[in-house]
């Protein structure tokens, strides 16, 4: 089979596998079925063709406005060139390498579990070309964002320090990053479903060892979140390292990659030692990056013509099973999905990790807490406490997505759509709790005088924040009854909005009743009463809603 | 007089301008095995669907136990529903599944626990009882869709090919227990295209092509209306479908 056969054929593959990734092919409840089925599904294949492109396309001039922006930014100007070219290049090769793992998890985790090559093994394709297919299919999750980086990295080095031997040396430090991105997703993705889908339920270690594995697949996503908000702190950061520890970080990637960069631009060999453990150190990167490069062909390859998911057999001495009331019952069932399923995971820790690194990262947020400390927050804190608030009125799409994969069946099931809002409503408040809890821990360190306001602003906005949820699950089942649009939230925004601007409006009035009220009235004591009526009032009116209105089967 | 299990009148199903089901009316009794037949695409998941409150119909009466197919809750609480294309909760386990199952439909642990016990052990599960749901056979999975069915011991089992997949001795449990559940008067609606199936265990079957009923009855019955005295279920089935002469027709094109 020739390469451009090859190339054609993977691109079948690809939008299979991309389709797996975004809508549970198998899961089928929600796709149209019956006489418009064809257009319908027709036009769901596009759409997704359209998200997933969409996104490489954002990815990657994400990489090339970050590549422009790091390399021309005010911290690196104010410094020594020679230095500004190291941090410059650290910088923007974590943020490459961060970004790549982060758009790779999702696809990638598709691409191992999925079972292409079940479909082409028996068709009259040899095994080497179905080798080459899903290699080709690798390479089409990544194209658009690797080759951006390869082109636009170098280029805005080039021209921010006018030398092609440094271009250069950044496309190689490039290529070597695009490469341990690239490992890092598959091992995670390997590790995820070896290890997490496969590793059944049953004993307290086994849901540890699950939970470990999440962190470790999640903790990208967050770490490409810290990168992707704070990309000039970063270069501060990695400012503050080097001068403490420039020597030994000559040896760590990225840092070794950007003393070489400098090296070669500047051509300063003043010091050979660091010369010396520039070279050594890119020498060994390139080794271990060539290393990578044949394990992840192996594993790329490989994937089609092993079974994953081989199911394990241990014979169970008790099969007693412990039922609790319905709502219990989903909560439960919830948390257990999102144990073993990272994209779920991370959507319902977000809130809370989103509270740590904001709360830890803003050097505003507690500058000047010793002028409030009588019943006021300062500003920063309050947007803080309002964007924790917030977050969580992005949690009902996704846990109400998660009914509608099983829905041919569930369907059948003797479950009000009334007992669904609870459930859900009960599982998005305990994260709203649990993220105002961590804020407060967190303020009780460092500015103590704020804990009482904050816990008593959190305590009563918890009503108006059941209200927003209720309010916006209720419209939400409205609108798309048991097809909850699949896939993910950010990419398929236009199809929750209205739902999320009604959540939103209604938590968001008590926030703005209360700051309106301090505003006017400088009173602390009056803004909080305010805020404590129309958040109970709004309470009142969503467990009315929600009693009175006919509410049957999901 | 009691209510019948099943009760449908003039349902129509739609799936926009298409006509799925037309105007198909039949009931099932108590104490009686129905056996739905018929072509693939000839709507007999559709109208189980509609049963178990999966669709909603065009128009059409349809009661179970009396109660409109409104009263849903009630409704889906007489009853367990095995999907023809078994899709559970992939990343659950079968226990976790069940759970989750026993849960919604109000089930403690004393009452279900000799029963659960009974059912794991009868369908072989208990080696995949703790295992994800994702990491299971067709068949196996076939098996945790009907053990939820059974569970919770419903008045009216609604099946739909309920055999596909399952293992002979899984296979002949399945058809032994339906025998037993119909023999304390319950009752049991299920489609399937294995016709031996249909005649050795169906007190009545209904046909359908293409969204209409076109015969119904025992299959005693069936055979007086085709006017064949020997004819099996099979045959009564390709004549009433009107598929027998295109039969011949196909096997003599594929041989030329």
């Amino acid at each position: 089979m020739n390469p451009s056969e090859i190339w054609r054929l993977s691109r079948k593959v690809y939008r299979e596998i991309v389709f797996q990734s975004y809508f549970s092919l198998r899961a089928g409840g929600t796709l149209p079925q019956g006489g418009d089925a064809v257009k319908g599904i027709a036009a769901l294949v596009r759409s997704v063709e359209v998200n997933s492109m969409f996104s490489k396309i954002i990815m990657a001039f994400f990489i090339g406005f970050m590549g422009v922006f790091t390399f021309s930014s005010g911290v690196l100007l104010e410094m020594d060139r020679e230095l500004a070219a190291v941090y410059g290049v650290s910088s923007m090769l974590s943020i490459v390498l961060f970004m790549m793992v982060f758009m790779g998890l999702q696809v990638a985790t598709s691409f191992v579990s999925s079972r292409v090559a079940e479909f082409l093994t028996p068709l009259p394709v040899s095994s080497r070309d179905v080798s080459k297919i899903l290699l080709a299919c690798f390479v089409r999750i990544f194209d658009i964002p690797l080759i951006a980086a390869l082109l636009i990295v170098p280029l805005a080095y080039g021209v921010s320090y006018c030398s092609i031997p440094g271009s250069l040396t950044v496309l190689l430090g490039v290529v070597i990053t695009e490469v341990f991105a690239l490992t890092i997703a598959v091992f995670l993705a390997l590790s995820f479903y070896s290890k997490v889908v496969r590793g059944g339920g049953g004993s307290a270690w086994r849901m540890l060892m699950r939970l470990f594995y999440m962190l470790i697949w999640v903790i990208p996503m967050f770490l490409m979140y810290m990168v992707t908000s704070f990309a000039i702190q970063m270069v501060s950061l990695m400012k503050a390292l080097t001068q403490s520890l420039s020597y030994l970080l000559i040896l760590l990637y990225p840092f070794s990659l950007g003393f070489l960069a400098s090296l070669t631009t500047f051509l300063n060999i003043d010091n050979p030692g660091i010369v010396a453990l520039s070279v050594g150190s890119f020498l060994i990167y390139l080794a271990l990056a060539a290393y990578s490069f044949k394990w992840l062909i192996r594993e790329v390859v490989g994937i089609g013509f092993e079974s994953l998911a081989a199911a394990t057999r241990t014979e169970v001495k008790e099969v007693s099973i412990n039922p609790g009331p319905p709502w219990l019952g989903i909560v439960k069932k919830d948390l257990r999905m999102a144990s073993r399923s990272p994209s779920y995971f991370s959507v319902l820790v977000m809130p809370v990790l989103q509270t740590i690194i904001l709360s830890f990262s803003l050097s505003s947020l507690y500058s000047d807490a010793s002028r409030f400390s009588t019943g006021f927050l300062p500003f920063p804190l309050l947007l803080l406490f309002s964007t924790s608030l917030l977050m969580v009125l992005l949690l009902p799409p996704v846990l109400l997505n998660t009914e509608s994969t099983a829905y041919s069946y569930v369907g059948s099931l003797p479950l009000r759509k009334r007992t669904l809002i609870l459930a859900k409503t009960i599982l998005s408040t305990t994260v709203y709790l649990t993220s105002i809890l961590v804020l407060v821990l967190i303020t009780m360190v460092r500015a103590p005088g704020l804990v009482s306001v904050l816990a008593l602003l959190g305590g009563i906005s918890t009503f108006s924040v059941v209200a927003s949820i209720m309010v916006e699950t209720l419209l939400l089942l409205r609108t798309f009854g048991q097809a909850i649009p699949s896939g993910n939230i950010y990419l398929r925004f236009h199809a929750y909005i209205i739902p999320l601007i009604f959540g939103f409006i209604v938590a968001a009035i008590p926030i703005l009743v209360y700051f309106i009220m301090l505003l006017l009235s400088a009173s602390s004591i009056l803004s909080i009463i305010s805020l404590t009526v129309v958040s109970i009032l709004e309470f009142l009116m969503a467990i009315l809603l929600l009693v009175r209105k006919s509410l049957a089967c999901f | 007089m009691q209510a019948p299990p099943v009760l449908v009148e003039g349902l129509v199903v739609k799936y926009g301008s298409f006509i799925a089901v037309d105007n198909v009316s039949f009931t099932v009794g108590r104490g009686e095995i129905y056996g739905l037949l018929g072509p693939n695409g000839a709507g007999k998941t559709s109208t189980l669907k509609v049963l178990t409150g999966l669709l909603k119909p065009a128009s059409g009466r349809i009661e179970v136990f009396g109660r409109p197919l409104s009263d849903e809750v009630a409704v889906k609480r007489m009853m367990g529903y095995v999907p023809e294309e078994v899709i559970l909760m992939d990343s659950l386990t079968p226990r976790e599944f069940l759970e989750f199952v026993a849960s919604i439909r109000r089930l403690n642990r004393d009452m279900i626990g000799m029963r659960l016990e009974k059912l794991v052990s009868a369908f072989q599960l208990r080696e995949y009882f703790d295992t994800p749901i994702a990491a299971l056979s067709k068949g196996n999975r076939q098996k945790v869709a009907i053990v939820a069915a059974l569970m919770h011991e419903p008045q009216l089992l609604i099946l739909d090919e309920p055999l596909i997949g399952l293992d002979a001795f899984s296979s002949r449990i399945l058809k032994e227990l339906l025998t037993h559940h119909v023999s304390k008067g319950g009752a049991v609606i299920f489609s399937t295209h294995i016709m031996e199936v249909a005649e050795r265990l169906c007190t009545r079957v209904g046909i359908i092509n293409r969204g209409r009923m076109v015969g119904e009855g025992t299959v005693e019955g069936l055979r007086k209306l085709v006017k064949s005295a020997e004819g099996s279920l099979e045959e009564i089935f390709l004549r009433v479908t009107e598929q027998e002469s295109g039969v011949q027709e196909m096997v003599k094109a594929l041989e030329a």
